[in-house]
């Protein structure tokens, strides 16, 4: 790769600064990593080749130090910074502020990330680029007069947006004028709290609708291209669980409207390298556009998966200033791929975050198996950063025997020490409204019943659970009369439990 | 023979097995072809129960017990021995799976609101309380159904992790 760049700076953690070092590695590039003083062991800092760091474990002294992010590039030769997703991905100023530095930033221009950040600018840009959008406010409401009355024209229910937000963050979903003042605090107070910016507007809340994004990727040579759809419909609390490409809801004919449309949301943003414009979806394949993100997505290894492209080497590649070399022509989708998020959460317990520290530990393989993962046998999980362990995902030719394969897959996955997702994605999985891909967003909040009844392990687990009380116990009833009779006395219960067990 | 009582998932199983027959167990009462052996020196384990293979991963949790995963789950475990329990029987005190269950906090975090009082009856999957820990409101519920006997924080109180909660009986 010939590029105006050696070495990359990896902005970030987990699971996606190993992915990006991967794709940097195979480019031929350098890798600085950095870390928080909570993850000087994290894989990413074993994997790149040099690492440094960057502040105190919570993420506002240390990955969102925009500043010291650009002073370790220059103090390390870095020549560009990647921002993975989430911490300043989608922060205008951290992209300047690197341009600034004379450092190529691994994304979109400013004006496009500041443009896509505010929701209701974007809205406008879609709007102006012929790309539908959902019946709304055109600009931020002032007050809750202003709210209610812009509810009672489009009709409830409503949603309260944050004009700054994202991630669900200042977000409620309002289903009568009586509620709405309180919800208009709620949402404002959490804008203001999350994005220093309390500003709302209101949109209809559609209902029975599947959330559909497609990959985009643009040069700077004014290229732009789709790479088809993912289905992104299994949410809680806004939050993806599963994504899969391609989409049960879409046709050729559709999908070709659909990827005009985010391909023209990119043009209205003068878009340059990979982001993801995502549609509403309602059940008479009338579509809205939601927003663009203007970043590499958690997801985006399905859309690698069913396209054979490598996104983040093209990322690197387009931010070198190399022209795509992809016409819309040349992207075919082939067979269908399935993600499911690991997460340290419990679902038997509303997803409450699960921290430890993780024990032994065996990641599932085999063919179609793909596992992008930040794991490894002693990581501390803490609740400084985002509960997302790891991604399994899987391809298969069709959509029954990815399914298949991803059961497959969760069921090789040994995480011990934590609580994680993987029960709720082997429920899930096993639903017929999954498996017929009648899903929307609302379906795992509104019909997906929590597993309760009789886990079906409980007689393994409780036989383990004796077998090793018992045997500790005589391991201490031993040691005691080791201490009192001397050692010759022991028997062969000295031989402690491990032996006595592998015998037993 | 030896029993001991498990506290696994909101219920009690009865595990007997005798040391000198290696290889037979009894799970509430039914018989089991078993054998256990651990993985080189991880806490690993393969069981194979009637010839049904299980792999299983054990943690000690200090003072609570042991957590053990399996298929992608996690447990959390108690063991009591059957002369322990008949000590308590006899001691008036009800058996754990009948007894007060706590609800520690699983996390640091800020109480944002409580939604039950003692006396208050709660089903299974009730909400307890809302905790707030990194931004995020996170629901707590009841891990069975019962009567609280004690809540210990209120709204606005910062929690450390394994703090006291609530207590249902």
């Amino acid at each position: 790769m010939k590029t105006p760049f050696k070495k990359v700076l990896i902005a970030n953690r987990g699971e996606i600064a190993v992915r990006i070092i991967r794709a940097c590695r195979q480019l031929g590039l350098g890798t600085v990593a950095v870390y928080s003083e909570a993850d000087r062991q994290a894989l990413h800092v074993r994997l790149a080749d040099e690492a440094f760091c960057v502040g105190p474990p919570p993420a506002r002294q240390s990955y969102l130090r925009g500043e010291a992010l650009v002073e370790i590039a220059r103090r390390s030769a870095a020549e560009a910074v990647h921002p993975g997703y989430g911490f300043l991905a989608e922060n205008a100023a951290f992209a300047q502020m690197v341009r600034e530095a004379g450092l190529v930033f691994v994304g979109p221009a400013p004006d496009s990330i500041a443009l896509m950040g505010d929701k209701v600018r974007a809205r406008r840009a879609a709007r102006a680029a012929g790309v539908p959008v959902v019946p709304g406010t055109d600009g931020e409401v002032s007050d809750v007069a202003e709210a209610a009355a812009v509810a009672g024209a489009i009709g409830y229910p409503i949603l309260l947006k944050a004009a700054a937000g994202g991630g669900g963050k200042g977000m409620r979903v309002v289903r009568a004028p009586e509620d709405l003042a309180s919800a208009f605090q709620l949402a404002s107070s959490e804008a203001h709290g999350a994005f220093g910016h309390g500003g709302l507007y209101v949109e209809r809340r559609l209902e029975g609708v599947r959330h559909i994004e497609f990959q985009v990727i643009g040069d700077r040579y004014g290229n732009v291209v789709h790479l088809g759809e993912r289905e992104c419909s299994i949410q809680r609390r806004l939050q993806k669980l599963v994504e899969e490409a391609p989409s049960t809801a879409l046709d050729d004919a559709l999908r070709e409207r659909m990827g005009q449309a985010a391909v023209a949301a990119a043009r209205a943003a003068q878009y340059e390298n990979a982001g993801t414009v995502e549609f509403l979806l309602d059940a008479d394949r009338t579509f809205y556009f939601l927003e663009m993100n203007t970043r590499l997505q958690v997801e985006h290894p399905v859309t690698e998966l069913v396209t054979g492209l490598d996104l983040v080497a093209m990322q690197l590649r387009v931010a070198a200033g190399e022209p795509l070399g992809l016409r819309q022509d040349d992207v075919r989708l082939r067979g269908w791929a399935i993600e499911c998020r690991i997460s340290a959460e419990d679902p038997a317990n509303s997803f409450l975050p699960s921290i430890g520290t993780v024990g032994p530990l065996r990641e599932p393989s085999g063919p179609g198996v793909r596992v992008d993962s930040a794991l490894y046998h002693g990581l501390a999980v803490s609740l400084y950063y985002d509960p997302l362990l790891a991604k399994v995902i899987v391809w298969a030719a069709d959509r029954p025997t990815a399914i298949r394969r991803m059961r497959q897959a969760l069921g090789e996955f040994r995480i011990g020490g934590v609580h994680t997702t993987i029960p709720f994605h082997l429920r899930l999985l096993d639903l017929p409204e999954f498996r017929m891909g009648a899903v929307d967003t609302a379906f795992l909040e509104e019909r997906f019943a929590p597993a309760d009844g009789e886990p079906r392990d409980a007689g393994v687990v409780a036989l383990l659970a004796a077998l090793l009380t018992d045997e500790r116990r005589q391991r201490r009833q031993a040691a005691l009369a080791a201490t009192v009779d001397g050692p010759a006395s022991s028997g062969w219960r000295a031989r402690g439990w491990r032996e006595t067990l592998r015998r037993w | 023979m030896v029993k001991y009582a498990v506290h696994v998932a909101g219920r009690e199983v009865e595990v007997a097995f005798d040391p000198r027959r290696p290889g037979c167990a009894w799970i509430d009462g039914v018989a089991v072809a078993a054998d256990c052996q651990q993985v080189g020196s991880q806490p690993v384990f393969s069981l194979l129960v009637d010839g049904r293979a299980y792999e299983l991963v054990v943690q000690d949790v200090p003072g609570e017990g042991l957590r053990i995963g399996v298929g992608g789950a996690l447990y959390d475990v108690a063991v009591e021995d059957e002369r322990a329990r008949e000590l308590a029987r006899l001691a008036g005190r009800r058996g754990e799976a009948g007894g007060e269950t706590p609800v520690k906090a699983p996390m640091p975090g800020l109480v944002v609101s409580v939604a039950v009082s003692p006396g208050d009856e709660v089903a299974a999957h009730q909400r307890l309380l809302i905790l707030e820990a990194m931004k995020m409101e996170n629901e707590l519920r009841a891990p069975r159904a019962g009567r609280v006997r004690a809540v210990h924080v209120g709204p606005g109180e910062k929690v450390e992790q394994g703090r006291l909660l609530v207590v249902l009986d």
